[in-house]
Order: C-alpha cells, then structure tokens, then sequence
C-alpha cells in the first residue's frame, strides 16, 4: 500500500559525542556524552520522518547533524547525489537552501527587532540575493500560504500571538521551497486548539508543495497524525523504525511499548501505568548489552551482556531486541 | 503556621495586569481570582497569549517591566496582600515561600553558571546548607528527577543540557527552596511522557508530604488529568470556566471549554483532520464589547456581543463566565 519513495536523504552510521566540559574541580575527568551514537535512516522525498523518544536521547542533536549546526563525530549524510562530507561550495549551498528548520519556540526564534516581512525575506537575502526584486512579492504570497494577512508584514514578532508566530516562522522556513524542513518541538508550546491549525497547515503544505518533514515531537498524538515512519530513539541511538500505523498498533520494542502506555489519556479514577523504574543509564558510559536492559521490565540474561542488533521483524518494521 | 488548616494559602482577588505598549493599553489579565489550598493543584489551562504566563509573573510582581503593570486586585498570602508589600520585603516571598518555574527555562538558567551552581545557590539561601551536603542534595534533586549522572552533570553549563534536561533544573531549583507554594508555568512542555510521567510522581510525593499547593499551568490534557484536582480555564485575560477536574472533562460548560476539548488529538485513535476552534480571539489591545469569545462561539446570542457575561456559580463549587447559565 505504501509507494516507496525516492530517498532524498539518508543518515550512515551518524556519530556525535560531545567532550566533556571543564566539570567540577574534585570530580575525575570524565568519558565523552554519546549523544548520537550510531544512527542510520533514510527520509524520503514527501515523506515526514518522525522521531520520538526520551528526553536527552539526541533528538536535537541528531536534527542539527542535518542541519550543518554540529559536525559528525564519525559517519555520513548523503542528500540526492553527494556526500555532505565531500560536498563541493556549490553543493553545500545547495543543501543549505534545501534544509529549513521550525523550532519549538515561537517567542524566542524570531529576532524581535525586525519586522516580520524582513524575518520570512532573511533566508532569500542571504542565499539567493539575485532575487531580490520579488521579495514584496514572495512574502505576501508566504504570508498567504500561512494564513496570516499580507498587511501583517509591517508588523514585529511581539505583536502576534504564539500560533502566529509559529505561522511566521513556517514562512520563513518555506521562503526557499526546501526540499526538507526539520520540525523539532514545533507545536508543543502552543494551545491544543493552535496546534491542530498548525498541524493542519503542515499537512496542507506537504500536499501542495511534496517536501519532507523531520518531525521531532514529545506528543506522540501530534506524531501519529504527522508522520509516515517513525523512529524511536533511546539513548543515543534508534531501537524501533516503522510506518507510523504499524509502529502505534502494534509496537514491539518495550521501551516503545512504555511510551505508548504513558502517552494514554486517564479514565475518571483508573491509575496511571507504572513509572518506568530502574536507574536511568549514563550517556558517557551505556550499559554493557541492551542500553535499555537497566530499566526493562522484560529484560533476561543475555539482554544483560549483548547488544541486539537491529533487525527487521515485519516489513518495514525494524527493532533491536533480544525478545524475538 | 496557625491559619486554619482548610484556609486557602494563596488567594488572588479581581486581579489586573495591563501592558502599556506603543499600541495602547492591553487588558491581558483582567480581573483574575482563584484561591489555592494547602496541599491542593490547581490546573490553569487554555488559549495561547491568554494571560497565563503574565498571571503566574504577577503574583511575585515579576511582571515583565515597564511593559506591564498591576494595575488592580490582591494576592493574598495566609491572608497578606503581596502587592501592599515593599521590594525587600517581597524578596523574602520568592523562592521560599513561593517558587517559580518559568515557562521558558533558558530565560530562567544563567547561562554563565554551571547548573550546578544555580541549585546550589538556591539550596544555600533557603535551606542553609554547605560544602558536601549541598552536592548531595542538589544530586539528589537530579537523579529524582531522573537526569542522568547527575553528580557529574552538575559540572554542565546550560547550552550542555538537552532542553528537557534545563526543564528539569529549572524544576529542580523551584524545589529547592522547599516553598509551600509552586507556580509551575508549562514545567513538563519538553519531556516525553515516561520522564515526565516520572516528573508528577516526584511532585505529588513532595506535596502529600510537605501539604504543597501547586498551580499547574499546561495546555497538555493528559497532564492535567493525572496531576490536578480543579482546573481554571482561561481566554482573553479572564478565567471563563472552574471546575473539579473530571467533571470539567465528562461536561464542560462554557462554549470555548467545549471547543478547547475537542480539539484534543487521542494517541489511540487515526486522525484524518484535527478539528480546531475556527478564527482568532480579539487582540489584547481591542478588547470585545460583549464576551470575548462571542465571535466565534457557536451559540452567541445577541447580549453576548453587547455585554460581558457575568461569573455564574454552579453545582459542586463550579463556576462559568457565560451568558447560557444565566436565566
Ligand atoms: N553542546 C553540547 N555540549 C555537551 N553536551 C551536549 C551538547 N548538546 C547536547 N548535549 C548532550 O547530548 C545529549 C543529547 O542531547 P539532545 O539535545 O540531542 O537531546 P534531545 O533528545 O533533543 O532531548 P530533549 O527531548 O530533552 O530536547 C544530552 O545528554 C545533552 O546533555
Ligand atoms: N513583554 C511583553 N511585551 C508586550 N506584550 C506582552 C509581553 N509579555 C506578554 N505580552 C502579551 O500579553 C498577553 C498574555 O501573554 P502570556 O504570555 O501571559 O500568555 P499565555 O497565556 O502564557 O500564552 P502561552 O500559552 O502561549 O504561553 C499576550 O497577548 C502577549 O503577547
Ligand atoms: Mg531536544
Ligand atoms: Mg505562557
């Protein structure tokens, strides 16, 4: 039923550890944070790729991996037909141009001190100057796209509400065609009634246009309603990848199957499911075997002691654990 | 000590903030009142740039200056009004008897400390802790709220914290200060649900032991459900809607409570088209004659454009600002 699509860009083996700062004087140095500790994915062209998983996982990190703000420790990105490693200047600002960004924060990511028909030209200004003369043109047309009114160009961030800004800085993040918009945390500050519009207006926009999301999102309703396949990470690295029905229906990793249970709305007096127990791993120094045998309710022997590696259990449907 | 013990700990009474801004004047809190007992949380829910933040920052008079001001009303504190008292004598309210957790944690973390040194401070003014007992407690305060290392983490500097982390040191500064009031505005927005499912679990056992009284702002319902008794529900810088918390979600009353609700996502369900409220609430600075919300309520009758509806009681202590309840 699902069309496979043309892959536009794939994540090899993607590493990011982050030395340790100065720490405190009467501590021992300490081992590097895994962040993101050997990732691999494919986003599709049109396809929104969702990630969801604990916080301090490496979510962020990973979606500032794509987008240029942080260099891989080890491994590689391909983007349609070149190596971001390799990339010619040419090529690099390709990518740049091709990859947007809508961060959680509609208060603070927009300069408060330009008005917004500045905010939504900045990225044509800085990668396509050429253009210039059509920008009146260009940011009505985005204002428009968003559902906010032309005459709200003159106007600074402060003057519109949070799901307004959010619309502002969708525009902007559209103002290139990208090919792909990273979406980390982009409706969780807002009221539920904004964020179905905001949620809406997505989908509306991947229709018309056909680019890809990367969607990062804590609230696992906003995910299934967004995202095709989605990957669960944990500790670093991705433990469960499905389609998105698959992966909500019938969940195989525990950890998943935690965040599954948690994530249910209560009944009038029914008790809340148990709190996940069990220490909490460090990401400098991971447990020997499964990352999550520490806090498993399923784990057994050799969980203890041996990675599992990922496989594909059902099509499409990749986990890594020793229970099947 | 000596109030009586069913007495609310915080009161607030027709409060009003206003912002004065090149624009004019902008009621967005008008005339707010809830009162908050011991060992009580009081869910404060509803439309983005309704006032929530802005309520939270007045009770400590931490209101965004000169932008706004109080202009009106009492936030009482075992029955003393803040707003009577004098800077200093403020001062000795906030953190210890009353703590904050801001809604955007970067603003609320320093980022030229370590994390470490913010709780630490926090636990040295109000607890008088020193040397090793202090790294004890602030660790401690960590791994309860489960960030990972937290003996070494401690060492961080903000920017090294993934967001939900600085979300949890923020909590963890609040807590600090082993205040009988929390006002905790958005603490939970960058968790997942198992750290923050794990997150409620370490606030209700401080409040069942220490009698906290929390005022719990979030837009996130399942939260709600799991952490509240009552709920206050907010538009357009007035409480439209109070009630016991599943009594709110089993019959809400108020129109934009009906509409708020059922613009709910269900994790369990496939979705085609979410169903959101249709328009914008008024601008702050053009306030509606009538109701506030009349213009895009479904069952405004002609009164609702021209008056705003009066503060109705209801059974079982709940309360709708709404023209349909009056007969
Ligand atoms: N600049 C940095 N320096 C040092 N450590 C960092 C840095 N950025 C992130 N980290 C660490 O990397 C890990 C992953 O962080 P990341 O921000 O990717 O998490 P996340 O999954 O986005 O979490 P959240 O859901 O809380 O936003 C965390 O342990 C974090 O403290
Ligand atoms: N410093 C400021 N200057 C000007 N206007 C402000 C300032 N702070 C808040 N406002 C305005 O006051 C109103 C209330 O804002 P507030 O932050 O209290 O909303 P909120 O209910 O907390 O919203 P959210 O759910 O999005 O956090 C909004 O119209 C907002 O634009
Ligand atoms: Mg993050
Ligand atoms: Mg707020």
């Amino acid at each position: 039923m699902t069309t496979a699509r043309a892959p536009l860009i794939e994540a090899r083996n993607l590493r990011k550890y982050f030395r340790a700062g100065v720490g405190l004087p009467f501590l021992a140095p300490r081992a590097p944070v895994r962040a993101v500790d050997d990732v691999s994915f494919v986003i599709g062209a049109g396809e929104t790729f969702g990630i969801v998983g604990e916080s301090g996982c490496g979510k962020s990190t990973t979606a500032k991996l794509l987008l240029l703000l942080e260099r891989p420790t080890a491994g590689t990105i391909h983007f349609q037909d070149f190596d971001i490693a390799v990339a010619t200047k040419d090529e690099l600002r390709r990518y740049r141009a091709s990859v947007q960004a809508v961060f959680q924060d509609p208060w603070s990511s927009l300069n408060p001190r330009m008005r917004v028909r500045r905010i939504i030209a900045e990225p044509i200004l800085l990668n396509e100057p050429h253009r210039k003369k059509e920008i009146p043109g260009v940011v009505a047309d985005l204002l428009r796209q968003v559902g906010l009114e032309e005459t709200m160009a003159g106007n600074f961030p402060h003057e519109f509400s949070g799901g307004q800004r959010q619309r502002v800085a969708i525009a902007r993040a559209l103002a290139l065609r990208p090919q792909l918009i990273v979406l980390d945390e982009p409706v969780s500050a807002l009221d539920v009634s904004i964020r179905a519009q905001i949620m809406n207006l997505l989908k509306e926009i991947q229709d018309r246009f056909g680019m890809s999301f990367l969607l990062i999102a804590h609230n696992l309703a906003t995910v299934r309603y967004l995202a095709h396949r989605v990957a669960v990470m944990y500790l670093g690295q991705i433990v469960e990848q499905a389609e998105a029905e698959e992966l909500f229906t019938r969940p195989l990793h525990p950890y998943t199957q935690a965040l599954i249970a948690a994530a249910r709305l209560l009944r009038p007096g029914e008790e809340p499911p148990p709190v996940l127990s069990g220490d909490i791993p460090s990401p400098s120094a991971p447990p020997p075997g499964c990352r999550f045998s520490t806090r498993c309710p399923k784990a057994f022997g050799r969980c203890f002691s041996e990675a599992p590696a990922p496989r594909e259990l059902a099509p499409g449907h990749r986990a890594a654990c020793h229970l099947y | 000590m000596g109030e009586a013990p069913t007495g609310p700990v915080l009161e607030v009474k027709d409060l009003r903030t206003h912002l004065f801004t090149s624009r004019g004047v902008g009621r967005a809190v008008d005339g707010v009142s809830f009162a908050l007992r011991r060992g009580e949380t009081l869910g404060l829910v509803g439309e983005s740039g309704s006032g929530k933040s802005l309520t939270c920052l007045s009770l400590l008079r931490l209101n965004p200056q000169p932008a706004s001001r109080i202009v009106g009303g009492a936030v009482l504190y075992e029955g003393t009004d803040l707003l009577a008292k004098t800077d200093e004598e403020m001062r000795r309210y906030r953190g210890k008897r009353i703590a904050l957790v801001l809604q955007d944690p970067m603003t609320a973390l320093n980022p030229v400390f370590t994390v470490g040194n913010q709780i630490f401070e926090a636990i040295r003014l109000h607890q008088g802790a020193r040397g090793s007992r202090l790294r004890k407690i602030a660790a401690e305060m960590m791994r309860l709220l489960r960030i990972p290392d937290p003996e070494q983490r401690l060492g961080d500097y903000p920017h090294q914290f993934s967001g939900g982390m600085r979300q949890r040191a923020v909590g963890a500064i609040a807590l600090s200060g082993k205040p009988s009031v929390l006002i905790a505005d958005e603490p939970t927005t960058a968790l997942d649900v198992t750290i923050q499912a794990a997150y409620l679990e370490v606030l209700k056992e401080i409040q069942r032991r220490e009698r906290l009284a929390i005022l719990f702002v979030t837009h996130d319902f399942a939260v709600v459900a799991r952490m509240c008794d009552r709920v206050a529900v907010m538009y357009a810088g007035k409480i439209v809607e109070t009630a016991d918390t599943w009594r709110l979600f089993d019959d809400p009353r108020h129109p934009y409570t009906v509409a708020l609700l059922r613009s709910v996502p269900d994790v369990e369900a496939r979705i085609e088209r979410l169903y959101a409220i249709e328009g914008q609430p008024p601008s702050v600075f053009e306030p509606a004659k009538g109701c506030a919300f009349a213009a895009r309520c479904p069952h405004a009758e002609a009164r609702c454009h021209d008056e705003p509806p009066p503060d109705v009681p209801l059974e079982g202590g709940r309360a709708v600002r709404c023209w349909l309840f009056v007969r």
